[in-house]
């Protein structure tokens, strides 16, 4: 964990907590004004629906809040290089701010317009709207308060020893990656819940198209769960269990390769196929050791796969026997 | 995983391709649990015969180092990787019984007797 610089600090951190404290203050400060029950939850026609006692609200804001800002700084502080954050990073701090700022106001002013006569509260979908504008506002302000944003860190990969191929021989490397046993729990206890849910709303609604839902819902899991790494003569592949998404580098668009450590949320945002901000396309897994190819155009595909180090070290070679 | 093949060297493909995944199992390259490649992306990246890489397996299934499952594809076998400490235990067993004079097979007799128990 580095140490967070001062204005990253303050975007990620410190605004973000002030926005929660004054929120939780004006509520305190309302509680002896407010019924000891007050409304907490509306439905989508702005009634209320959900009723409960009126310091809960204060209570939720300040662990929420305070929960999402140290939770998001701590991403922001993670994999932070020192010459700077990337903008994944920065897109991180801007993020807790908007957080920060949005549920502050959000909470604050349900509370707040229950002072009021019944008649004259306004509705609740205003307040909201109101929040998330106010928070953009802000986040947009904490991006420019940032330093720049640094380009990637593609140039970490480090050499590898090339292994060894003698003449006439053939050399392959295949390897696999997968998400986590705990992650896939996760992901398909969701699909569950969410069927489950979207099951019941094509019931009571009749909306039979929800139900593609579910079916994209898995196909994505599928397709981004599992991937073959191969590494031979003509160059590198990377493809998913379901055969698509793939990506292949042909040998003489090889420039090297390396291993690296990747923070997935950090660099690339999530999991799965995708493009890192700085430029490099990921296939990403867990994090940790990963395989990074180098290609000739300048860009890089980076793999988190297992025993990196030897499909680095076969890439090498063969990319040095084409060069040579 | 590394796989090594050289087709002009004269001894069979698919022999060479087992010794290759018994070598990647002494290297530490493979834990028991792991799945091998599919036989087709084996057949596919070394420009050999599917049935080679399916002969392969079933002679690396007949020694015991993978199992074969319909769906699961090849899976390294517990038994395997010897568990850490046996290799010395047994080097230790041999030199213990060639002090005394025991030959090899009167030594593994002796082992097949205390097995049942």
């Amino acid at each position: 964990m580095t140490r967070l610089p001062f204005r990253i600090a303050v975007v990620s951190l410190i605004a973000p907590l002030l926005c929660v404290a004054a929120g939780v203050a004006l509520q305190l400060a309302w509680l002896p004004r407010l019924p000891e029950t007050i409304a907490v939850h509306w439905d989508f026609g702005g009634g209320p629906d959900g009723f409960g006692p009126a310091w809960s609200m204060p209570l939720a804001l300040g662990i929420v809040g305070a929960g999402i800002a140290s939770l998001f700084s701590a991403m922001v502080g993670h994999s932070l290089a020192p010459d700077g954050p990337t903008r994944t990073q920065k897109l991180l701090a801007a993020a807790s701010l908007f957080a920060g700022a949005y549920l502050s106001f959000a909470f604050t002013a349900t509370v707040g317009i229950q002072l009021l006569p019944e008649a004259e509260q306004p509705h609740i979908a205003a307040m909201l709207g109101i929040g998330a504008l106010a928070g953009l506002a802000l986040a947009a302000v904490g991006w420019f308060v940032m330093p720049r944003a640094i380009h990637g860190r593609s140039a970490t990969a480090g050499p590898v020893a090339p292994v060894a191929v003698a003449p006439g021989e053939r050399v392959v490397w295949i390897g696999r990656t997968r998400f986590p046993g705990a992650v896939m729990v996760a992901l398909v206890g969701s699909i569950v819940l969410a069927t489950g849910a979207i099951t019941f709303g094509i019931a009571a609604s009749g909306m039979w198209w929800l139900a593609i839902v579910p079916v994209a819902l898995v196909a994505a899991v599928l397709s981004t769960s599992s991937w073959t790494v191969r590494v031979d003569e003509s160059g590198f592949t990377v493809r998913s269990a379901l055969g698509w998404p793939r990506h292949r580098v042909p040998i003489e668009r090889v420039e090297g390769a390396g291993v690296t450590t990747i923070v997935p949320m950090g660099e690339f945002g999530g999991y799965g196929m995708r493009v890192g901000l700085d430029g490099r396309l990921g296939v990403i897994t867990r994090a940790g050791e990963a395989l990074e190819v180098r290609r000739t155009d300048g860009r890089a595909v980076v793999v988190t796969v297992d025993d990196a180090a030897t499909a680095a070290g076969l890439l090498t070679a063969y990319a040095a026997g084409r060069a040579g | 995983m590394l796989l090594r093949i050289a087709p002009d060297s004269g001894a069979p493909i698919f022999e060479q391709l087992a010794a290759s995944v018994r070598a990647e199992l002494a290297r530490g390259g493979l834990r028991v649990g792991d799945r091998l490649p599919g036989a087709r992306e084996v057949s596919a990246a070394l420009e050999v015969n599917i049935h080679t890489v399916l002969k392969a397996y079933q002679l690396l299934r007949d020694e015991g180092l993978i199992d074969l499952r319909r769906g699961r594809g090849a899976v390294i076998a517990a038994g395997a990787v010897p568990p850490s400490g046996m290799a010395e235990a047994v080097r230790d067993l041999v030199a213990r019984a060639r002090r005394h004079g025991v030959s090899a097979e009167s030594l593994i007799a002796l082992i097949r007797e205390e097995y049942p128990r």
